[in-house]
C-alpha cells in the first residue's frame, strides 16, 4: 500500500510554487489548471527531475525529499511511474524492449509483465517498431512500460490529450480498470474538464503555483467556490449581486441583479453584502411562452439578442434591461422552437443551479 | 488543365532541369580529378611497386596507426566535452563551443606553429617537458598531436549537434524507468545519436589521414617516424611523379575504405538494436 505526502515550494524566476497535498492507494488525484499554472512542474519535483526550494516528499512514511536534512532520493530510485504526454517511447527499440526496458535486470517479473500486456492488449504490438503505432497504441505501450517497473505511484501527464474522442473514452476506461487491478495511486494531470471528471476521485485546481480549490471533482466541476476556478472551466454565467435578504425557512437568499431579483440557495451573509453568483449556461432553460405551475424559482422575461454556435451547444445572449445571461440549448431545440434574435422568451433556472464565488 | 497549372508544371520542369545541371556540373568537378588520378595512376603501371617498397608500408603502416590512436583520443575526450555542452546552460560551455571550432578555420600550418609554440623546446609548456625528458616536436607522438589539433573539431561539432537533437525529456523518462544516468546515457543517448556519431567520427579518421600542415611543421618528415602518407605524396612529387601518383591513390582507397567500412558498421549497429 502506498500513501504520497507532498509539501513543495519551488522558486524560479517569477514562477512561485507551493503545494501541499497527499495521495493514497485507491486515489486517482487530478491536477487541473491551465498551461503554465505549475501541473507538469509538480510532476517534476514528485519525479525528482526537478529539486524543490524547499520540502518533503514521503512515499509510505519514507523521506525520498527533505530539504532540512537534504535527503534527494535520485530520480532512478524512486520507484515512481510516469506516462507523459507524448509517451516518448524509445524509437530505438521496439514495443516489448520499451515495455521491459525498466525491469531491474535479474528480477523475474514474467508474469506480471504477461499480465500487464493482457491488460493493456498488446500483445500483437510487441515486435513492432514504435513508429509503426497509432497515437492509442503508443499511450496503452507507454502505460506498460511504467506499470512494468511495479511504481509505488503513477504519475500521468494530460493521459487522452493528443487522441481523438473515441480513443479518450477508451483510455479513460482503461486507466480506471488499471487502477482497480494494480492498486498504484494515481496523480493525473489534466486541463480537460472530461477527464477530470471521468477519471478523478479528488482534485486540485492550480493557478499561478498554488492549489485554490480542491475536492471531489464533480463538486468542484459543477459548482466552483473559487471565481478563478469558475473563469477556467468556462461559467459562462458571473455576475456581481447585492443580497436583499435571506430566508432561512425556507433555505434561500434573495439577491439584486441589476434590475432582476435572484433566488439563490441560503448563504451566510450580511444583507447589503456583494456577493458574485455563477450560472452555468446549461442550466438555463429557454422558453418561448410564460411557464406556469414550476418549480424553477427563478423566470425572466428576456431578449433574445445574440445566437452562436458554442463549444457545445448553441449559446443564446438574453438581456432584461442591464442584467445579461448566456444559455446553452441543443441546436434541434433552437430549430423547434423557432427561436430568433431580437425574440421576447422566458429564462428559468433553479435556486440550485446558482452557486456564489469566492473573489 | 487550367494555363496557371500549364505554367506551374513548365516552371517545375525547367527548375528541375536547372537542378539536374547544377548536380551534374558539381558531380564532374568533384569526380574529375579523383578519376584523373585513377586513370593516371593505373596507366604509370606502378602502384604494385610503390605499395610494396618500404618507404610506402612505413608510410601507410605510419598513417594508420597514428590516425586510429588520434581517433581514439577523440572519442574518449571528444565525447564526453561534446554532451557537457549540449546539456550544460553555462557560459563557459557556450564559449568553450566556440572555441572548439577554432582550429576548423585556422590555415593548419598555423595550427602547427602554435604547436610548436607550445610543445616546442622554446615553448610555453615545451621547456619544462624537455627538463622532465618529455621530448614532443619531431616524434610520432608529434604526428598525432597535430592530427587531433586539427580533426578533433569535426567530431566533436557533430556529437553535439547529435546530443543536441535529442530531446532530454526522453532521457528523464529512462531515468523515471529505474534506470542511472550512466545507464541512460549507453542506452538511449548513444543509440539514438549514432548516425550522427559515427559520421563525425569518419570526417574525423579522413580528415587525420589527410592532415599535412600542422604535421609538417610540428613533426617534421621523417621516414619511419613522421612521414604519413600525405607527406610521403609531397616528397615523392619532388622526383618522381609515378610514385606520387601511386602513393595518391592508395590513400585515396584507404581513405574511401574507412568511410564505407564506418557507415556500414554503424548500420548493421542499428540494425541489430532494434
Amino acid at each position: 500500500m502506498s500513501n504520497l505526502v507532498a509539501n513543495l515550494n519551488y522558486k524560479i524566476e517569477d514562477f512561485d510554487l507551493s503545494v501541499n497535498f497527499d495521495t493514497k492507494q485507491h486515489d486517482r488525484l487530478i491536477l487541473y489548471g491551465p498551461s503554465g499554472s505549475g501541473k507538469t512542474t509538480i510532476l517534476r519535483l514528485l519525479l525528482g527531475l526537478l529539486q524543490p526550494t524547499v520540502g518533503q516528499i514521503k512515499i509510505d512514511n519514507s523521506l525520498i525529499v527533505d530539504t532540512k536534512t537534504q535527503i534527494n532520493v535520485p530520480a532512478h530510485q524512486r520507484q515512481i511511474g510516469y506516462v507523459p504526454q507524448n509517451y516518448r517511447l524509445f524509437p530505438h527499440l521496439s514495443v516489448i524492449n520499451n515495455v521491459k526496458y525498466g525491469i531491474p535486470k535479474g528480477t523475474d517479473y514474467s508474469e506480471f509483465l504477461d499480465l500487464i500486456i493482457d491488460s493493456l492488449q498488446i500483445t500483437d504490438l510487441l515486435h513492432r517498431k514504435v513508429h509503426h503505432l497509432s497515437g492509442g497504441e503508443m499511450q496503452r505501450v507507454a502505460i506498460a512500460r511504467a506499470l512494468a517497473t511495479k511504481p509505488k505511484l503513477l504519475l500521468l501527464d494530460e493521459p487522452s490529450s493528443s487522441l481523438d474522442m473515441e480513443l479518450r473514452v477508451s483510455v479513460r476506461t482503461l486507466i480506471k480498470q488499471l487502477h482497480e487491478e494494480f492498486k498504484i495511486p494515481t496523480i493525473i494531470v489534466t486541463h480537460d474538464q472530461q477527464e477530470a471528471l471521468a477519471l478523478g476521485t479528488q482534485m486540485h485546481v492550480l493557478q499561478n503555483g498554488k492549489f485554490i480549490e480542491s475536492g471531489d471533482p464533480n463538486d468542484v466541476l459543477g459548482q466552483p467556490e473559487h471565481l478563478a476556478t469558475a473563469a477556467m472551466i468556462n461559467v459562462e454565467n458571473r455576475f456581481s449581486c447585492t443580497i436583499q435578504y435571506r430566508d432561512p425557512s425556507n433555505g434561500i437568499t434573495v439577491c439584486k441583479y441589476n434590475n432582476l431579483s435572484i433566488e439563490t440557495p441560503l448563504y451566510h451573509t450580511e444583507i447589503g453584502d456583494t456577493v458574485i453568483i455563477g450560472l452555468k449556461a446549461s442550466d438555463i432553460i429557454i422558453a418561448t411562452q410564460k411557464p406556469t405551475n414550476i418549480s424553477a424559482r427563478n423566470i425572466f422575461e428576456v431578449e433574445i439578442t445574440d445566437i452562436y454556435t458554442g463549444n457545445s451547444g448553441v449559446m443564446l445572449e438574453c438581456v432584461s434591461g442591464e442584467s445579461r445571461f448566456i444559455s446553452q440549448i441543443t441546436q434541434s431545440a433552437l430549430n423547434e422552437l423557432g427561436i430568433h434574435k431580437s425574440q421576447t422568451a422566458y429564462i428559468l433556472f433553479k435556486a440550485s443551479s446558482c452557486f456564489m464565488l469566492t473573489p | 488543365m487550367t494555363r496557371s497549372n500549364s505554367l506551374n508544371k513548365t516552371l517545375t520542369t525547367s527548375s528541375q532541369r536547372l537542378g539536374v545541371v547544377i548536380v551534374l556540373l558539381y558531380a564532374c568537378f568533384i569526380g574529375l580529378p579523383i578519376l584523373a588520378l585513377v586513370i593516371k595512376s593505373a596507366s604509370s603501371g606502378s602502384v604494385t611497386k610503390v605499395l610494396l617498397s618500404p618507404i610506402t608500408l612505413q608510410a601507410i603502416k605510419l598513417s594508420l596507426l597514428t590516425s586510429l590512436t588520434s581517433v581514439i583520443v577523440i572519442l574518449l575526450i571528444g565525447t564526453p566535452v561534446a554532451y557537457m555542452i549540449s546539456r550544460s546552460n553555462l557560459k563557459f560551455f557556450k564559449i568553450l563551443d566556440i572555441f572548439i571550432e577554432l582550429p576548423i578555420i585556422l590555415p593548419p600550418i598555423v595550427a602547427g606553429v602554435a604547436m610548436l609554440m607550445a610543445f616546442g623546446r622554446q615553448g610555453i609548456l615545451g621547456g619544462p617537458l624537455t627538463q622532465l625528458g618529455l621530448n614532443i616536436p619531431f616524434t610520432t607522438t608529434a604526428v598525432v598531436f597535430a592530427q587531433i589539433f586539427v580533426s578533433a573539431p569535426f567530431y566533436i561539432r557533430a556529437a553535439r549537434i547529435s546530443f543536441s537533437s535529442i530531446d532530454t525529456d526522453i532521457e528523464d523518462l529512462s531515468r523515471t524507468l529505474g534506470k542511472s544516468p550512466w545507464y541512460t546515457f549507453w542506452h538511449i543517448t548513444i543509440p539514438l545519436t549514432w548516425t550522427g556519431l559515427t559520421t563525425g567520427l569518419a570526417l574525423t579518421w579522413a580528415r587525420s589521414l589527410s592532415e599535412f600542415g600542422a604535421t609538417i611543421m610540428f613533426a617534421g618528415n621523417m621516414i619511419g617516424e613522421t612521414q604519413t602518407m600525405p607527406l610521403g605524396i609531397l616528397t615523392a612529387m619532388e622526383t618522381d611523379l609515378d610514385s606520387a601518383l601511386s602513393l595518391s591513390l592508395i590513400l585515396l582507397l584507404i581513405s574511401l575504405a574507412i568511410l564505407v567500412g564506418i557507415h556500414f558498421l554503424s548500420n548493421q549497429i542499428s540494425k541489430q538494436r532494434i
